[in-house]
């Protein structure tokens, strides 16, 4: 009798600790999630982003780019020669180090964003996209010069801050 | 009076000895000559040699060729030279700068760091000479006039300029139906910067001073993968120093890694159109590479010894590579 007590005490006992860990585990699991993904951003606060994306650009605040893009943002760039096309990826690093160099290089340089378009985020925990195109042009080794980008640009929140995480551009540079 | 003389004579016996000892005259190859930061950098190396037991004449070369017949007749102790001009006095060493052989510097850090091991010390000494310290010159990458030019077959027929003592560089063009032309450190950016030559092979430190970026224009790309880790290298005539001189030498110049690598980003980072392989053609131009280093290391232009030793640094970092399968090199 003791015995079957016992036993069945200690069944309860297992079951009570496993449910407590469950209850435990998912409410540090909704705890995480909360904390990591916020809802992608409405279309005000992309374009705002934006507005300031390309104010960095312009001002050649390489600190406030790095600053707005995630560390694994992938830049895919869709380059298109005229005579074919061809599909590269640059990591956050690789694309920061063109845009300074161009920087370097460049003077009379000039943007100019149209077409802009949002996209609210087409699930929960799914980036809202914007797409846009940009057209630059500038001087380069005293040649004209200029890049025309149909971007598509992903963002996503984090603990309130938003953030570039993908960018994907079909550009033609002349 | 006559202890007076003895000592004075003893003294004039010493200094007389001290003014007859030869300094070891250490020729250094640097483009730039006597305001380059290569001649700078051994003034200090020069300065730290004494301590063991060396008095350094630091001698400024602005071409490398004569740099090297000095130093083989004698009339230099210590070179500094790249890597390709030194494989002839120290095949297995000299083959570091082999084709696609360190795909980055995590790479090529370790294996310095392996080669200054007083262990791999009978490495570095090839009859005469020994290499006396290894430093990075930066990957070389294939600086390109046209970016229509974005894959190997479309090179066949174009131009391209090849350091002509270095054999390995003809055989690749060979093998990729490139046609070759014969140039020099001090020539080969004058001709791609003029469109005598399409395709140079450079590393980034030579972007700014030989203004590279005038021959890339707005119309022509640098691609972003290392087709083979260039280095300088100090060679010595081993008699001309003392014992264990060498093995000093190594260590000091293992500490200069990190300053060396730091200029060679700082000038990494200043490349314009400077993109990686299209996505996907990365791993067939690794693999292209890698076929043509085992080629050249069965013809001997590459030493075995040292293909085998970079293999292992190779798997070490990336052991899922799918070559660490195999024993091809």
């Amino acid at each position: 009798m003791w015995n079957a007590v016992t036993t069945v005490s200690k069944a309860m006992t297992a079951i009570n600790m496993t449910a407590i860990k469950s209850v435990l585990l998912l409410a540090a699991l909704c705890g995480g999630m909360s904390a990591q993904a916020d809802p992608a951003p409405d279309q005000s606060a992309a374009l705002h982003f934006l507005d300031d994306f390309y104010a960095a650009l312009k001002q050649h605040d390489a600190s406030a780019l790095s600053g707005m893009i995630a560390g694994t943002a992938p830049v895919v760039v869709l380059f298109d020669d005229g005579d074919g096309e061809q599909t590269f990826t640059l990591s956050k690093a690789e694309y920061l180090q063109q845009v300074r160099a161009v920087w370097h290089f460049a003077s009379d340089e000039s943007y100019s964003v149209k077409d802009i378009s949002y996209h609210a985020a087409a699930s929960a925990g799914a980036p809202a996209v914007v797409s846009l195109v940009d057209s630059e042009s500038r001087t380069i080794l005293d040649n004209p010069s200029g890049q025309r980008n149909r971007m598509e640009i992903s963002l996503a929140a984090t603990q309130g801050r938003i953030m570039i995480v993908a960018i994907k551009t079909h550009t033609v540079i002349w | 009076m006559g202890r007076l003389l003895v000592r004075l004579v003893v003294i004039a016996l010493l200094l007389g000895g001290t003014s007859a000892a030869r300094a070891q005259v250490f020729c250094v190859f640097d483009i730039l000559g006597t305001q380059g930061p290569l001649y700078s950098a051994m003034k200090g190396y020069a300065l730290q040699a004494r301590a063991w037991g060396a008095n350094l004449e630091v001698r400024p070369y602005v071409d490398e060729g004569v740099a090297a017949e000095e130093f083989k007749a004698g009339q230099c102790d210590a070179v500094l030279l790249t890597g390709v001009r030194a494989r002839q006095f120290n095949h297995t060493v000299g083959s570091i700068d082999s084709i696609g052989a360190m795909p980055g510097y995590p790479q090529l850090k370790l294996l310095l760091q392996t080669l200054a091991h007083p262990e791999a010390a009978k490495l570095m000494v090839s009859g005469p000479y020994e290499v006396a310290g290894i430093m990075p010159l930066g990957a070389a990458y294939l600086f390109l006039r046209d970016r229509h030019i974005d894959s190997v077959a479309k090179m066949a027929g174009k131009k391209m300029a090849v350091l002509d003592y270095d054999q390995a560089q003809l055989r690749m063009t060979e093998r990729i139906g490139v046609q070759p032309v014969s140039s020099d450190v001090s020539n080969f950016a004058g001709k791609f910067n003029n469109g005598v030559v399409d395709i140079v092979a450079a590393p980034a430190v030579a972007y700014m001073p030989l203004e590279l970026y005038k021959g890339v224009g707005t119309h022509g790309v640098v691609v972003k993968m290392p087709v083979a880790q260039l280095t300088f290298q100090l060679l010595l005539h081993r008699q001309q120093f003392p014992e264990g001189f060498g093995q000093h030498s190594r260590e000091y110049f293992l500490g200069m890694f990190e300053p060396a690598l730091k200029a060679v980003q700082e000038a990494e980072d200043q490349i314009m159109f400077f993109y990686p392989p299209p996505d996907g053609d990365a791993e067939k131009y690794q693999e292209m590479m890698r076929e043509a280093r085992i080629s050249m290391t069965a013809e001997g232009i590459y030493d075995r010894r040292m293909m085998s030793i970079m293999k292992k640094v190779r798997c070490r970092l990336d052991p899922g590579n799918v070559e660490c399968s195999d024993n091809r090199e």
